[in-house]
Order: structure tokens, then C-alpha cells, then sequence
């Protein structure tokens, strides 16, 4: 019954989306106000709808009703109870209802705030997502139903994949969609407003703090995506360039060049064909990422069974939301007003040249992830494009982009004399090039791309700290407050910008360090034997047998030493899962500030003896701390006072 | 022209690739060696372990090479159209035993039937790097220059049994 | 004072690296091992197409492994082995394409688009600071001096 309860949800959330995505557009152009009203209704009305077929989903798992076809094949009765939630989204099928299931989460979100936006405005951002919505409704009811049932019912199901039994999969994949999804927020922000012709600051305010906590969830899930696969799949990397990881960092490119856009749209007006640009840009390559990743055309580890019917389908949608939306985009840009004039050097010119260097290394990344498709596609032959790649490209892109990170908050607005920023950047330009020389001094290797590295991020820090001492200045000056007084009027989305540079920075440390001097060594390793890395020695102590509820696994237990002295004990593992019959190896980490040491079992050798990988990884953990900062960084400025218009109103 | 269109016809370009690469195969890899002559190499023959199945002998006539092994499944699947393929004496087929148990393969052939007219046996997979193999069953197509004119990658099919050898046979006949 | 902040703060930043940094010292490259782990990095599994050589245990991966490492071993340079596996597997093998005639969009387009991109922007500067538009206010100006009123009589009140 529940299953086809939750099947009759979908169909019944089908027609209030498509209700959703037409009435309240003809109420807004006719202004007749019952019809925009449905907009509010049916927004919420779907989320509910949605949220109990997913519930649906969910119990259909926990009762191991093998009799859908989904559940027999991603789930068992053996399976633990978090991994059988979790695997309602471990399948193409399920995992496009959790995809709806944000997007009906962000709709209600939109719909609640009533107060806040005029109902004309809400009425067509509502059915643009209605619309979006209907499509993948319909999307998941002819090509991919989660409720499809076997006849006759199967025993037991054939078991989630083993590489997804882990807890990264139970909080990865709801971050990443949230983050993915919730780019439609600030889609149809634009696309109602060039609709309805009113694209003025007020616009960009209002979609100011939904563009940031999108770009905060795709930047938590892109973050607990690369920590999974570092300690999941077992040899220590944290980003492939896969097409798949491609797939969700180009949206966030883009999301990032959209947010500092937008501050420019809201605080003088300016930019704004290319904000709105770059509001459609960012959806439309998160759309792109859904069609990669499930419609075979790519080869990749994340990707879906696939399915041309469906490949097809994402296509079509794909193309008839983004034609339209750029066709409208290029009818009314022009009308567009320019706003206020500004000159090279000038804030606006340095958030525009971090704009233009994020977007152009969004166009290498598509570039590299498609080029071997173009060519294929052009008979001339099929290549790779991978890390070697990517690591220039981006690279080059990128650092220039982080200098001008440092300089966009010390710069006026509108313009600024050079020889007034050369005096406020001089002596932060100087400590970080002594400072990043100084410490090359002492390392073992230095390499330039180190030197920049710690340039870089010496820069940003020296940003943050001149930003963040003349703004106190400013407050203190305008104020007559003391220095500590005016720290505390600073507004938070002030604090949030500056956190969310020193994560840059934090980042920047670790990709660095990681990159330059990480070192991986294989042995060959019997009971008793040791092996060194540096001053850290490895002893392999013997092997135990554990039982797990699903696998059984061999577990190796290491002790470690550092310059003799004990430091830990380590204990990778290599598991058979029964069901799938697959071999998973479990590393096992000590995790420091300044290094990581991971460990891996290879296999076994005939003679008795395992080959061991042994990994050390130094300022790893930053990479994810300083994604983390950004996060952090970012819901600080999604939750300034300033963009609650509820409290400003009373 | 519009300026704001450009973004508009990027798309359209991009949305044609994507278009034709649903109908395209990423995992496929096309052999360089195709329009090249085959590697050299002295095999041991199956049958006696000695180093007597010179590749460069083989040369003369059109041949087909198969490497197979008795522990891949696919090549089980496509040896029966082999065996039909033999039968029907148009091209002479040739075995390679890749990183194979000598006697496993005997046995396999005894079981499934010997389709060969020689097999060589390739122990450590070297000369099939030479040849370019990334997955067994592949089957090469050789004309009398020693020329290799097509590879299939995973077992054969009627199709291509038809479509890719049987044709180019009898163009390489009627020449 | 904010000086004295400052310094601090980066001379602590600069113990707590120095510290982090006597762990590097004692990893020694090697050579060899080196250039067999770049190499194999780069060199793309044909079995398991999402991993490197490096990275996958298949078969043939193994097999390919064996191979490089015997070419390092008997001295021939990086540039021969990657014809080697070229000559052998195509390009497809290659994670880092080379640049010629086909692959030339592909390392040059996303500079190509920069510059555009920034030609594009010159013109925008140079039409918001054309001279009889240069005095004048955006509408922006406008609005904002509005709002501000507004507010202003909406104190009075």
C-alpha cells in the first residue's frame, strides 16, 4: 500500500505544480490577486505533498518491502537501519526524489516569507519553481519511479553498494542537493524579475541572503564529498577532477562570482544584465551536472546506471528551461539600466575582474570535462582530459583571482588613486612576501608553486586584518565610539565576508602544503615487520577478525611511533560484504592540524605477508577546515540584519 | 547583432554535443595500431610450450587473431560464433591464451571446442600490451600485408561478425 | 597597537608552520620512485577509466605498472614511456592531452575567453565614463537620494 500511496503523492504534487507554474504567472500579469494567492498556497501545498511521498520512499526501506523494485535493489534486511534511510537516495530513482524534495523545501522556504516580497514579484518566482518542479515530476514518474514494484516479490534485496555504507553517505548527498537545488532560488529571482522589468537594488538585496545559503550548502556538500572519498576509497586524494566533482564545483564557481556580484547590484546598482546572467548561468550548470551525472554520456565513478530514454528526457528539459530563460534574458538586458559609472581601479573593478577570472575558470572546467565529448562527437579521435590539466589551468585562473580577493575590500568604491590603495596595500604586500620567503627558507623543498601558495595566503590574511583595522578606524572616527565600542557595531555580514576570505586562506594552506609535500610509500609488511616514513615508524602488531552486520573484515593493527615514542594505534581494514561479494578497504587515519598519517591495507600477498600503503599528508585537514570557515563565513552574511526586511519593517 | 543573444547560442551549440554524445559510447577506445603492422613476437605454442608461434609466420593470407582466456566470461559467450565462424572456412582464426593456465586453456578448448587453426600462449599479458588489449575477449583482423584492419573490443556478435569482418573479407577478395 | 596585533599574529602563524615544518625534513625524495609514482599518475587505467594506473588494481593496470617500472628502471625518459603507452592505447591514455591542432581550444579557449571578457568590460568602462555622460547621476544616484528622503520624512512623522 505505501508504496503505491506514495506513487499517487507524485502524481497528486504533479498537478499542484502544474497549477503552481501557471495561475499565479497569469495573476501577476493580470494582477489579479486570488490567482497570485495560489501561488502561496500551492507552494506549500506541494512541499507537503513531496515530503510524505519521500516519506513514503523512506518507510518503504525501513520495512524492507522487497517487493519494490528499488528497495530489493539497494537495500537488504541485513542492512544497518541509518544506511536503509540512507539508501532511498543510494539509487538514480531515489535520489531524484530527494533532488525534488529539496526543491519543494526551497519553494516552501520561499513561500513562508510572504512579508517580505510583493506578491507579484513571489507570484512569478513561484511559478518558475512550480515549473522546474513539474518537469522533474514528470521526469521521475515516466522515466524513473522510486515505487516501481516486482512481481513476485523478491526474498531479500540485493544489498546497498558497499562504497556507499558509510556515514558520509547518509549527510553527503542531502548538503549537495540542498546546495544544487537551491540555485533555483536565485534563477528565479531573475528570471521573475525580467519578467516583470523591475530589476533594481531592492531585487538584489532580496536575493542576496538565498544565493548565499545556497552557495553555504553546496559549499558544505562539495566539502564532505571530498573528505568522504579522502578516507572512503582508500588512496588518499581529496579531488579527482572527475566529471561528476566537475559537476558540482562549476555551479559553485559560478555561485561565488553570483554573491559578489549581487553585492555590487545591491550596493550601487551596477552590473546588473550580468548578475542576472550569472543568476541563470549558475542554474543552468547545475541543471548540466544532473544531465552528466545521470545520463551516461560521461564516464565517471559517481555516475548512474544509465538509461538513453532518460538522458534524453534531462536534455530536453535542460534546454527548453535554459532557451527560454536566456532568450528572455537577451529580449530584456538591453533595457537594463547600467547603473552608476566606475573606473579600472575601484572596487567595482576588482569584484568584476574576481568575477570574470571565476567565470573563466568555470569555462575551463567545462571545457576540460566536455572536450573529449566534442571531439568524440567530431570523429577525431577520444582522449583524456584529467588532473595534469585542470591543475594549470585552474591554477593560473585562480591565483590572480585570490590577489585581487585581497585587494577588492581595501579599494573605494567608484574609484580609488592608486597611490592611495599602493599605501594601504604596501605593507601587507610586504609581510606576506617576507613572510612566504621566510618560510621557504626553512623547508626541505621549495618550489615556486609553494612560494605562491604561501604568498597567497599570507596576502589574504593581511587583507583581512587592514579591512577589518580601518573599518574599526572609520567606525571610531564617524562615531566618536572607542576602538572596542565601534568593533562591535561592525555589521555581521561584514564579519561574515572577512571569515569566509580567511578560509580562502585556511584552504589555500592546506592545497598548498598537501600538494608539495605529501608522500605515499607501498611496503610489503609480515607480522612484526616495521617501516618508516620520515620520523614516523609503522610496526604491524597481526591481524584480527571482526564481524560487522553485514561483511566481515580482516583488521590490521598497527601501532605507530614517532622518533621512537608511541604515538597511536592504527587499525585499517579490508571487508567482504556477503551480498555484494565485494572487497572494501577501510583506511584508518590519525588526523593532526599539521599532518595526517593514513594508512591502507592492499592486498594480500600469497606468502602471508600485505602490501601496505602508508600516506603522509601534511595540513590535509585544512583543505576541509578552511571549506568549512567559508561555510561559516557565509550563513554569517546570509543572516545580516540588514536582509531580514520583517524587522525593518517594524 | 545582440550582443545579450550570445549566451543564448553558446547554449545551442553546447546542447547539439550533448545531444550526440547520448548516442555515443565513452568507454569504447578506438586501437591506434588500426592501419598498422602487426607487433612481431615468437609465442610458445599451446599444445607443445615450444617457441613456435611466430606472428610474422602467420603473415600471407587474411587472419583473424582471438585473445581469450579460459577465465573470462565473455569469451565463453562469443565462442560458439567463432566455432561458426570456422566452419564456414573463409578466414583462418588464430588463438592467443592471455595470462592463461597452460592446461586450463587446453581443457577449456577440449570442453568447448577448438575453433583455431593455432594457438599461441601469451603467459605475462606482454604481447598483448603490444597489441594494445584492455579487455578480453578482442579480436583482430589482419590482411595478407600483416596489416591490422579492424579491432573489436568484448565479445563478437552476429553483427559484427557480418557487418565489420565478414564484408571487409570480401573486399580484401575481391581486390 | 594594531601593528603590535599584527606582528604577533604573524609571527605565531610563522613558529606554528616552523614547527610543522621539522616533520618535511625528514621525507626524503626519492628519485626513482618519484618519477614512477608521477608518471603512473598520469597514464589513465584503461579497465577501471576512472582512476589512474597508480590508483587501480586491475589486471591490466598491474601489468601496465610492471611495465613503466621496468622502463624507468632501465633508464629510458618520461617522454619515451608516454609514447610507449601512446603507441599502444591512443591518446585516451594520456590524462594530460598534449597541445596540437585538435587540443588547442581546449588549453587555449578558457584565456581566449578571458580576454574577451575583459575587452568587453573596457567597453562598458569607456561608455559609463564617456564625457556627456560623466556628470551626470545614474539612476541609481537617483533612487538612493529618494530612498534616503523617504526614510527622512518617515522619521518626521
Amino acid at each position: 500500500m505505501i508504496p503505491e500511496l506514495g506513487n499517487f503523492l507524485l502524481m497528486l504534487a504533479l498537478v499542484v505544480t502544474a497549477i503552481q507554474s501557471v495561475m499565479p504567472m497569469i495573476g501577476a500579469n493580470r494582477g489579479n490577486l486570488p490567482l497570485m494567492h495560489l501561488a502561496l498556497m500551492s507552494g506549500k501545498l506541494q512541499f507537503v505533498i513531496i515530503f510524505c511521498s519521500f516519506g513514503c520512499l523512506v518507510a518503504s526501506f525501513i520495512l524492507n518491502d522487497f517487493s519494490v523494485l528499488n528497495v530489493a535493489n539497494n537495500s537488504n534486511s541485513a542492512l544497518p537501519l541509518p544506511y536503509k534511510i540512507a539508501a532511498s537516495w543510494g539509487s538514480h530513482e531515489g535520489s531524484m526524489l530527494l533532488w525534488l524534495l529539496m526543491l519543494a523545501g526551497w519553494t516552501f522556504a520561499v513561500a513562508i516569507n510572504k512579508k517580505q516580497l510583493p506578491i507579484e514579484f513571489l507570484s512569478r518566482i513561484l511559478a518558475v519553481m512550480g515549473f522546474v518542479s513539474f518537469g522533474f515530476l514528470l521526469f521521475i514518474i515516466f522515466t524513473s519511479n522510486p515505487f516501481e514494484r516486482i512481481l513476485p516479490p523478491l526474498p531479500d534485496g540485493s544489498d546497498l553498494n558497499p562504497l556507499l555504507q558509510d556515514p558520509g553517505m547518509v549527510i553527503h548527498p542531502p548538503m549537495l542537493y540542498m546546495g544544487y537545488v537551491g540555485c533555483v532560488v536565485p534563477f528565479a529571482f531573475a528570471v521573475a524579475a525580467l519578467l516583470g522589468g523591475k530589476l533594481d537594488s531592492t531585487w538584489a538585496r532580496w536575493s542576496r541572503p538565498w544565493t548565499t545559503m545556497a552557495w553555504v550548502f553546496l559549499t558544505i556538500g562539495i566539502a564532505l564529498g571530498s573528505w568522504w572519498a579522502y578516507y572512503e576509497l582508500g588512496w588518499g586524494g581529496w579531488w579527482f577532477w572527475d566529471p561528476v566533482e566537475n559537476a558540482s564545483f562549476m555551479p559553485w564557481l559560478c555561485a561565488t562570482a553570483l554573491m559578489h556580484s549581487l553585492s555590487v547590484s545591491e550596493k550601487r546598482g551596477g552590473f546588473k544584465a550580468w548578475t542576472v546572467l550569472l543568476a541563470i548561468l549558475t542554474f543552468s550548470l547545475s541543471l548540466l551536472g544532473t544531465f552528466l551525472v545521470r545520463s551516461g554520456v560521461i564516464t565517471s565513478v559517481h555516475a548512474f546506471a544509465s538509461d538513453p530514454s532518460r538522458g534524453v528526457f534531462i536534455l530536453l528539459f535542460l534546454t527548453i528551461i535554459v532557451s527560454a530563460s536566456l532568450l528572455l534574458y537577451a529580449v530584456r538586458a538591453p533595457r537594463i539600466g547600467s547603473g552608476s559609472s566606475f573606473e579600472w581601479i575601484s572596487r567595482e573593478g576588482a569584484l568584476l575582474a574576481n568575477n570574470v577570472l571565476f567565470l573563466a575558470s568555470t569555462a575551463a572546467i567545462l571545457l576540460g570535462t566536455l572536450y573529449p565529448l566534442f571531439l568524440d562527437a567530431l570523429n577525431l579521435g577520444k582522449i583524456s582530459v584529467g588532473p595534469p590539466y585542470f591543475d594549470v589551468v585552474f591554477v593560473s585562473l585562480t591565483a590572480p583571482a585570490v590577489f585581487f580577493m585581497g585587494i577588492g575590500p581595501l579599494a573605494h568604491w567608484r574609484k580609488t588613486e592608486i597611490s592611495f590603495l599602493l599605501r594601504r596595500i604596501r605593507g601587507m604586500m610586504l609581510i606576506a612576501l617576507f613572510g612566504a620567503v621566510l618560510l621557504l627558507l626553512i623547508t626541505p623543498r621549495w618550489s615556486p608553486l609553494v612560494l605562491l601558495g604561501l604568498f597567497l595566503a599570507l596576502w589574504i590574511i593581511g587583507s583581512i586584518v587592514t579591512t577589518l583595522v580601518e573599518r574599526v578606524a572609520n567606525i571610531a572616527l564617524k562615531t566618536r565610539f572607542s576602538k572596542l565600542h565601534a568593533l562591535k557595531k561592525i555589521p555581521l555580514g561584514f564579519w561574515g565576508m572577512l571569515t569566509a576570505h580567511f578560509g580562502v586562506a585556511v584552504f589555500i594552506v592546506g592545497i598548498t602544503m598537501v600538494g608539495a609535500y605529501e608522500s605515499e610509500k607501498d611496503y610489503r609488511m609480515e607480522i612484526g615487520d616495521s617501516a618508516a616514513i620520515g620520523k614516523y615508524t609503522f610496526v604491524l602488531d597481526g591481524f584480527e577478525n571482526k564481524e560487522g552486520p553485514n561483511f566481515n573484515s580482516t583488521v590490521g593493527k598497527f601501532s605507530v611511533f614517532s622518533n621512537k615514542e608511541f604515538l597511536v594505534s592504527l587499525s585499517p581494514e579490508k571487508r567482504f560484504y556477503h551480498v555484494q561479494q565485494m572487497v572494501m578497504t577501510e583506511a584508518s587515519i590519525d588526523t593532526g592540524i599539521t599532518r595526517d598519517l593514513y594508512l591502507s591495507l592492499g592486498e594480500p600477498l600469497n606468502d602471508g605477508s600485505w602490501v601496505v600503503r602508508i600516506y603522509y599528508k601534511p595540513f590535509v585537514v585544512w583543505i576541509w577546515f578552511g571549506a568549512f570557515i567559508m561555510a561559516l563565513g557565509g550563513i554569517m552574511a546570509a543572516f545580516d540584519r540588514r536582509f531580514n526586511l520583517n524587522k525593518q519593517i517594524s | 547583432m545582440n550582443k545579450y543573444l550570445l549566451p543564448f547560442i553558446v547554449f545551442i551549440f553546447l546542447a547539439a554535443f550533448l545531444a550526440k554524445g547520448l548516442y555515443l559510447d565513452p568507454q569504447t577506445i578506438p586501437s591506434p595500431l588500426i592501419g598498422k603492422k602487426m607487433p612481431a613476437a615468437n609465442l610458445p605454442l599451446l599444445e607443445r610450450g615450444e617457441a613456435e608461434f611466430n606472428v610474422t609466420q602467420l603473415i600471407g593470407q587474411p587472419f583473424l587473431l582471438n585473445v581469450f582466456a579460459s577465465w573470462c566470461a565473455p569469451c565463453l559467450v562469443e565462442h560458439p560464433l567463432l566455432s561458426n565462424l570456422a566452419a564456414m572456412k573463409v578466414i583462418d582464426i588464430y588463438g592467443l591464451s592471455y595470462k592463461d593456465n597452460r592446461s586450463n586453456t587446453i581443457a577449456w578448448l577440449e570442453k568447448n571446442g577448438n575453433p583455431y587453426v593455432s594457438v599461441g600462449v601469451d603467459a605475462e599479458g606482454d604481447y598483448a600490451i603490444d597489441l594494445g588489449v584492455y579487455g578480453v575477449p578482442e579480436t583482430f583482423l589482419i590482411d595478407s600485408d600483416g596489416v591490422i584492419l579492424f579491432k573489436q573490443v568484448g565479445p563478437l556478435t552476429q553483427e559484427v561478425i557480418i557487418e565489420e569482418i565478414l564484408e571487409r573479407i570480401e573486399d580484401l577478395k575481391s581486390e | 597597537m594594531n601593528k603590535t596585533i599584527c606582528c604577533c599574529g604573524f609571527v605565531s602563524l610563522f613558529l606554528f608552520l616552523t614547527h610543522a615544518y621539522a616533520d618535511l625534513d625528514n621525507i626524503k625524495a626519492n628519485k626513482m620512485s618519484d618519477r614512477i609514482s608521477n608518471l603512473t599518475n598520469q597514464l589513465r587505467c584503461l579497465v577501471c577509466q576512472n582512476q589512474s594506473l597508480a590508483e587501480s588494481e586491475a589486471p591490466l593496470a598491474i601489468d601496465l605498472k610492471r611495465q613503466v617500472k621496468n622502463m624507468v628502471e632501465q633508464g629510458r625518459t618520461d617522454i619515451e614511456i608516454r609514447d610507449y603507452m601512446v603507441a599502444r592505447y591512443g591518446e585516451f591514455i594520456l590524462y594530460e592531452p598534449p597541445l596540437n591542432i585538435k587540443t588547442v581550444l581546449l588549453w587555449w579557449g578558457p584565456f581566449l575567453i578571458l580576454i574577451g571578457m575583459i575587452l568587453m568590460i573596457r567597453n562598458i568602462i569607456a561608455k559609463n565614463n564617456s564625457p556627456n555622460l560623466k556628470n551626470r547621476f545614474s539612476a541609481f544616484d537617483i533612487l538612493e537620494a529618494r530612498e534616503k528622503l523617504e526614510r527622512n520624512n518617515e522619521g518626521k512623522k
